[in-house]
């Protein structure tokens, strides 16, 4: 009996033992299951909500277009797993369009301004991210009568057919982090899917904002010199809109028309090493950017004669030793270094459709040659001329006219090859009758 | 009704608007007003990539093969007046058949079907996509389907995507292009761009004298209504306009669109000029 008891006591110790045991899986799971839904809230709670305010609710739709009074073509649908993957993603719409707070919309409601700041916390700082700065340089630069406030889908037209500078949206658009050019290298660089980062981080979201901006500096930079230099050439490849540009006079500070050298810099440019190495794919060569806007936030490109301009002639020998390039071009002896014209119109072709006859071109070095040469060139070739008609000719003497068969047959006693071409051509037979007769004869 | 139906389909010769058309008779206010809006007229041409191009990414303007009759005039989008509803009105049409919206004779009992705008069966009427077939060209991500694309939680407020899951609405259409059209005796009531009829009329559009011109305008917009339904027509549960589950729409479709938050919002408009606060959207 007492046996029977210890033994359930026993028993009893062995089954609060197996409760225990129980108690402690069940905590474990328990706890194992807390952590796990902590940490994929904290993942989750990682995940952006771009869309705050609802804008999806109608702008995600597809179709919403329209013709609108001056008859643009326009559209309200906005392509959400586009927007999301693009530079903006993770910021909700009024950020920009502040003022919209009523349907439908008033123009004036939706214009955006780029340089205002947007709840996106840069993470660096925990500075509200801005394009303010940006903007500042860009307004100080040449450019900087372009817009950068105001911003309409609705004044894209009066934009393309009054401003003469360009906007911020004129380069810019709201490209994906990861351009679908870029897409093939990024895959090869990570052989990337969805199963190895996806495993913690879910969906296209992840993988097309954080994922894409994380990744996208492993490939490089967004852009490449040749993309800065389409985006430059947007404008300044097109002689027609250049010709219509006004630049203000150094001397006289009045406005004028831009004259071939400014017309034409892309062109020359072009004929460069820097532009040819580019237009090759070695990015050795520099683009337009590297040496007129080299530093800040690269938007600040200014007149030459501007003594803050990294093309000015006190600055030329520091922009073209920067970031290891020509850095002897600083050293005194290499002074005239910087002397290279870059952007050399006499290396274009003088028949051009633009300002072919412009009078600037007469101070071109080649110019500057052909009216050294010149005169010698005419003095000897009226004087061969004169003595052609008029020289005082001796009997007997053979002067060789052209190609000097008369040098030939009568000093040499060879016929010229002109002329045994022209006799094996006759009938050969009569020659060599001629030939034999000849013999005979002798 | 019945007498009326039996009479036209006797008469009817050809779609059931074309026998309307050569019937309708214009009195001079009617032709006066044409007369007035063909003067008044200015042809325009459309814009598109602008040296300034758009911020965000465009969608692709969807083409069909055939077009309605009404484009001989029309531009593709050819809402544009009513700022409210212009850009809805038109992606309805990417959808819906102009005739579905502007030809609703009164006393005709009409039946409403998909009609194929594209591919080997433009033209013919199409029956509803099955709800358990599903056209992998519609759908993103995992091929799921939302019942909505607003998707609101207990307060109203928009949900946040699932796993920031990004999914697109599947449209009831069961081939890309097909429009919700009207049919009368199993025929559709309307006319296409390259009918023959629509053919002689562009000629007369295109040269006639501006007085040919209104008499066509007014005599082919006779029998139109010159505003469509207003949304609560087809977007309610009571005896809408047509019944979407017969065109194919799931249980939730159907919900979703019979309860729109959007359409909702609209009936809040009282008058064509008022902006409404856009957080009345959600409630
Ligand atoms: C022959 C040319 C032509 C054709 C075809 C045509 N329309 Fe019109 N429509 C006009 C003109 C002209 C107006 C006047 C307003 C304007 O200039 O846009 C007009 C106006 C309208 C209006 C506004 C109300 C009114 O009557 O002024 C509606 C609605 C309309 N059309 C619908 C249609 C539909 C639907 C079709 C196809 C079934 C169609 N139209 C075919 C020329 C045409
Ligand atoms: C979903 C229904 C619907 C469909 C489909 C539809 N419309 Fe309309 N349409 C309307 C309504 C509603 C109005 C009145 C808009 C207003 O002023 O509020 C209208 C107005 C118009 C107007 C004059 C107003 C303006 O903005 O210029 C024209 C023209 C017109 N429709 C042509 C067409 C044509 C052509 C088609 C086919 C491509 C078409 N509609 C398809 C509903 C529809
Ligand atoms: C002639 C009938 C008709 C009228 C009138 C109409 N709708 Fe619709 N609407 C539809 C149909 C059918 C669909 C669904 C199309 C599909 O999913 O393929 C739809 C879809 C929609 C959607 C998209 C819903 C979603 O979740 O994708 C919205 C928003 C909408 N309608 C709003 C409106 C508004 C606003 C009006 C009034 C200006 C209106 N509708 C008038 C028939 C109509």
């Amino acid at each position: 009996m007492a046996g029977s008891l210890h033994r359930s006591v026993e028993e009893g110790e062995a089954v609060k033992a197996g409760y225990c045991l129980k108690r402690l899986q069940l905590i474990e799971i328990f706890l194992m299951t807390a952590i796990y839904v902590g940490f994929s809230q904290i993942v989750n709670s990682a995940e952006r909500h771009p869309d705050p305010d609802g804008c999806f609710s109608c702008h995600a739709l597809e179709g919403l277009d329209y013709i609108d009074k001056h008859g643009v073509l326009r559209s309200a649908s906005i392509d959400k797993k586009h927007y999301y993957s693009s530079l903006h993603g993770s910021v909700p719409c009024k950020d920009c369009h502040r003022k919209i707070r009523n349907y439908p919309h008033a123009v004036e409601n939706v214009e955006v301004n780029c340089a205002e700041s947007c709840h996106v916390e840069e993470p660096s700082e925990g500075e509200p991210y801005s394009h303010k700065y940006v903007v500042k340089e860009y307004e100080s630069s040449v450019h900087g009568e372009g817009w950068s406030k105001g911003l309409t889908g609705g004044n894209r037209l009066k934009e393309a057919n009054q401003a003469a500078d360009p906007s911020c949206r004129y380069c810019h658009s709201n490209e994906l982090y990861i351009g679908e050019a870029e897409l093939p290298k990024f895959k090869a660089s990570f052989d990337h899917l969805d199963s190895e980062c996806g495993s913690c981080h879910q969906g296209e979201v992840w993988l097309g904002q954080f994922g894409g901006h994380i990744l996208r500096r492993f490939i490089g930079s967004r852009w490449d010199k040749n993309d800065h230099n389409r985006m430059c050439n947007k404008c300044h490849a097109d002689h027609q809109r250049m010709a219509e540009v006004e630049l203000e006079n150094a001397e006289t500070r009045e406005k004028e028309k831009a004259g071939p050298r400014f017309i034409l810099a892309s062109d020359s440019y072009a004929t460069t090493l820097h532009g040819r190495l580019l237009e090759t794919e070695v990015m050795q060569g520099a683009s337009c950017i590297d040496c007129h806007a080299p530093t800040g936030f690269r938007h600040g490109v200014l007149r030459d004669e501007n003594s803050k301009a990294s093309t000015h002639a006190d600055n030329l020998a520091e922009t073209c030793a920067q970031s290891g390039c020509h850095g002897y071009a600083t050293h005194p002896l290499n002074h005239r270094f910087v002397k290279t014209d870059i952007h050399d119109i006499d290396m274009i072709p003088a028949v051009n459709d633009i300002a072919p006859r412009d009078p600037s071109r007469l101070e071109s070095s080649w110019i500057k040659a052909l009216i050294a040469l010149l005169p010698i060139v005419v003095v000897l070739g009226i004087g061969s001329l004169l003595w052609h008609f008029r020289g005082n000719k001796k009997r007997g003497v053979t002067y060789a006219v052209f190609g000097g068969d008369a040098f030939q047959e009568k000093m040499i006693g060879r016929k010229p090859k002109a002329k045994i071409k022209k006799h094996t051509s006759q009938n050969s037979v009569v020659e060599k009758q001629a030939a034999d007769n000849e013999a005979h004869e002798n | 009704m019945v007498l009326g139906c039996l009479l036209c389909s006797f008469i009817q010769a050809g779609p059931l608007y074309l026998a309307q058309v050569k019937r309708a008779d214009v009195n001079n206010k009617v032709l006066q007003k044409a007369l007035a809006q063909v003067k008044e007229r200015k042809d325009i041409e459309v814009l598109d990539n602008l040296a300034v191009m758009p911020f965000h990414k465009r969608g692709v303007l969807q083409v069909t093969e055939k077009l309605a009759f009404c484009m001989n005039c029309h531009l593709p989008l050819p809402h544009r007046k009513n700022k409210r509803n212009r850009t809805f009105l038109n992606m309805h049409s990417l959808y819906i058949a102009c005739e579905t919206c502007h030809f609703r004779p009164k006393g005709i009992a009409l039946d409403y079907r998909w009609l194929a705008y594209s591919g080997a069966d433009a033209g013919q009427v199409l029956s509803p996509r099955s709800s358990s077939i599903r056209d992998p060209s519609h759908a993103v991500g995992k091929n799921r389907i939302v019942a909505d694309s607003v998707v609101n939680d207990k307060n109203g407020m928009p949900k946040r995507e699932r796993k920031n899951k990004i999914e697109k609405r599947q449209l009831l259409a069961p081939l890309p292009g097909a429009r919700i059209a009207p049919f009368y005796d199993g025929v559709p009531v309307l006319l296409f761009k390259e009918d023959d009829f629509a053919l002689t009329t562009k000629q007369v559009w295109v040269d006639g004298s501006e007085q040919a011109r209104a008499e066509l305008k007014a005599k082919l917009h006779l029998p139109l209504e010159k505003a469509g339904p207003a949304c609560k027509n087809c977007h309610r549960k009571d005896q809408p306009m047509f019944d979407l589950h017969r065109l194919g729409a799931t249980p939730q479709r159907l919900k979703a669109m019979q309860n729109n938050t959007i359409v909702r919002f609209f009936t809040r408009f009282k008058k064509d000029e008022s902006r409404i606060r856009l957080n009345k959207l959600l409630r």
